[in-house]
């Protein structure tokens, strides 16, 4: 039961991007899972690799690691770094099935911010799993879902649910929370993404 | 750069400070593959704030004799031409093929040393019975090609370096052609007929057992019992690193398989004594790997030997020239050593053509040249343009089976003088924006030959 005594933290870990930031009411939530929508090719990515780029570069002990299951797409990392993403610190995995094939990654605090992109085979067991883990090695864990999250289903151990998305007309991002934050909606130029200075 | 060609070194045996693989390849001249031990490299340059090439040189500065000579290059053969050229102009020390002082000697290279280093390598082909290593089939061809030689006015090699390894090997043979591969081509290391070199025999234990056994709880603890006694072997000092384990396992129907159990990155065996998550999770993975007949039960083990075939030995002189490891650096190392599956790393490099604009690792930092700030913001400009993601090869695409709107976006040479010359690859592809109804974006072109491909995801 030694697990169940370490604190939550009830902070919020800021992003470094303001106007995210006050959205999120804070920052992202430590040590929590939090679940994303953003179908492929809409550019809900962009948006969340500015920021975990910003947040990585404020945190300069912090390493991400990027899972994938798309055997046929690479990352292009000149885009990546022309968003701010500092490669150096960033790992990339391809694995079908992540939990299984990753867990030493899983059980050891290495890496602050893991992100699950469009992963197929995640469980309901692996998702509490994850949330243990995130919670015990205060860890940021994202879990990108290629489809829009809805309200009366998913996964019931994310803190915060949204759906994201660039919007080509208004030339905005837009984002839509699902859960943990007050119904409402953000709109986001690329220039409102600008940083804070640190 | 992952191959060291060493000639002249002073004590051969020290060369193991560098790496757990060697190869003598003639008296005198050793190769050394570097490419199991760079990630423990790049950490110690980073620590010792220098580059990767320096730390070698300074390393290679105890271990040369005074007129010795080594060359760094990414296939053996290269590493190879380039140290004979470099011993040949008087020139001693280390140069890399990367550096201009390199690239220069490499675009010097005689016929002469060119035929003397492909000589060299027929025993290392004759001992595995290849029949590239027959020399008289050789010599022949040896001879055509020097008459064509003559005959086109070609002085160097390196005058002919846009010339197809197939075409050569068309013409003068399998070994030329393979030779030509490696030193213009994309060869594959994989192809060079290497043969480690052994200094001693490595620490073995055996294990026999009064049963049969194959599941791997009742398989575990005697094999970590037998981690410990190969640590507390004699010859095995706790300072050398391993690389990889050899674990010759024996059924009980009296048939062998020989497990390679490789580490990413040099690993302390003796500091994990009495535990060792790491090896015996590498040595479940090759476990699990093993070919078997589903159908049937896995046959009992009733004995295997454990042996620790490649170590790294770092000598004093080269701890001394390290400060203290970082624990976030040796965390990641450890950790990537317990994994099933590599961890990727990117970095961008200079270079217009999508495909060629970045290199990745396994397991250690990619890394690619200090770009030119110059070339570094128009190829950013660039880079903002372009998605996210591409796919590893371009996929047929119709811009007909949907309503996509098409958004022109760069026009981008291909490298059509590369690969093997006009009409294998179009000159020039215009690259789209095709957003289909649901708003998602695909970056898609067309080639000169007005046919469609998909390239990537705006994601």
């Amino acid at each position: 039961m030694e697990e169940f005594k370490v604190k939550i933290p009830k902070h919020h870990v800021p992003l470094g991007l303001p106007a995210l930031d006050r959205f999120l009411r804070g920052g992202l939530p430590a040590g929590s899972v939090s679940e994303w929508g953003a179908p492929w090719g809409q550019g809900g990515r962009e948006l969340l690799l500015r920021a975990l780029g910003s947040a990585s570069r404020r945190d300069t002990d912090a390493r991400l690691l990027w899972i994938s299951v798309d055997k046929h797409l690479n990352v292009y990392s000149p885009r990546w770094r022309a968003l701010g993403v500092p490669l150096e610190r960033w790992r990339f995995a391809r694995v079908d099935r992540p939990v299984k094939e990753l867990k030493p990654v899983l059980l050891s605090p290495v890496f602050r911010f893991l992100v699950f992109d469009a992963p197929r085979n995640l469980s309901p067991d692996d998702l509490a799993f994850l949330a243990i883990q995130a919670r015990h090695n205060r860890q940021f864990i994202l879990v990108l879902r290629d489809g829009w999250l809805g309200g009366d289903q998913g996964n019931v151990f994310a803190r915060l649910r949204i759906n994201c998305h660039y919007d080509p007309t208004s030339r905005r991002f837009h984002l839509t929370p699902i859960r943990g934050l007050p119904p409402g909606e953000l709109w986001l130029s690329r220039q409102e993404l600008e940083e804070e200075p640190s | 750069m992952t191959y060291l060609a060493v000639m002249r070194p002073r004590h051969a045996p020290e060369l193991q400070a560098l790496s757990s693989r060697l190869m003598c390849w003639k008296e005198d001249v050793w190769l050394v593959d570097l490419s199991v031990t760079t990630s423990y490299w790049q950490a110690q340059a980073a620590r010792s704030g220098l580059s990767l090439t320096n730390l070698w040189r300074s390393l290679l500065a105890g271990l040369l004799a005074e007129d010795g000579a080594a060359a760094l290059a990414e296939h053996p053969f290269r590493a190879l031409l380039l140290a004979r050229q470099l011993s040949g102009r008087r020139l001693f020390g280390l140069v890399s093929e990367t550096e201009r002082v390199g690239a220069g000697l490499w675009r010097d290279i005689s016929w002469t040393s060119f035929v003397d280093v492909a000589e060299e390598i027929l025993p290392h082909f004759a001992a595995r019975h290849d029949a590239r290593g027959n020399a008289p089939s050789f010599r022949q061809k040896l001879g055509l090609m020097q008459r064509a030689m003559l005959r086109l006015g070609v002085a160097l090699p390196w005058q002919l370096a846009e010339m197809e390894p197939l075409a050569m090997r068309r013409r003068f043979g399998a070994l030329f052609g393979d030779i030509w591969q490696w030193c213009f081509g994309n060869g594959a290391p994989q192809d060079f007929p290497w043969t480690s070199f052994r200094f001693e025999t490595p620490p073995r234990v055996d294990r026999s057992l009064e049963y049969g056994i194959n599941d791997w709880q009742t398989l575990e603890p005697w094999l970590k019992e037998d981690l410990d006694r190969l640590c507390a072997v004699q010859t095995w000092n706790a300072q050398e690193r391993l690389t990889a384990l050899n674990w010759r396992l024996i059924f009980d129907d009296l048939t062998e398989a020989c497990l390679e159990v490789r580490f990413r990155h040099p690993h302390g065996l003796h500091k994990e004594l009495g535990r060792h998550p790491t090896a015996l999770k590498q040595c479940l993975y090759a476990y699990e790997a093993l070919p078997r007949d589903p159908t049937l039960p896995a046959p009992p083990l009733v004995a295997w030997q454990l042996e620790a075939t490649e170590r790294l030995t770092p000598s004093a002189a080269n701890r001394s020239l390290f400060g203290e490891a970082d624990e976030r650096d040796e965390a990641l190392v450890e950790l990537e050593n317990k994994l099933r599956v590599p961890l990727l790393s990117y970095a961008p490099r200079q270079d217009w053509v999508p495909e060629d604009s970045q290199v990745f690792a396994v397991g250690k930092q990619a890394q690619d040249a200090a770009p030119s700030p110059e070339a570094e913001a128009s190829l950013d400009a660039l880079a903002a343009t372009r998605p996210l993601f591409l796919y590893g090869k371009p996929q047929a695409f119709d811009p007909k089976r949907e309503a996509y709107e098409l958004r022109f976006l760069e026009r981008t040479m291909s490298k059509w003088w590369h690969q093997g010359g006009a009409g294998k690859t179009e000159p020039s592809r215009d690259y789209y924006r095709a957003t289909d109804a649901q708003q998602r974006s695909y970056w898609v072109f067309r080639d000169t030959a007005g046919k469609w491909f998909l390239h990537g995801v705006f994601a």
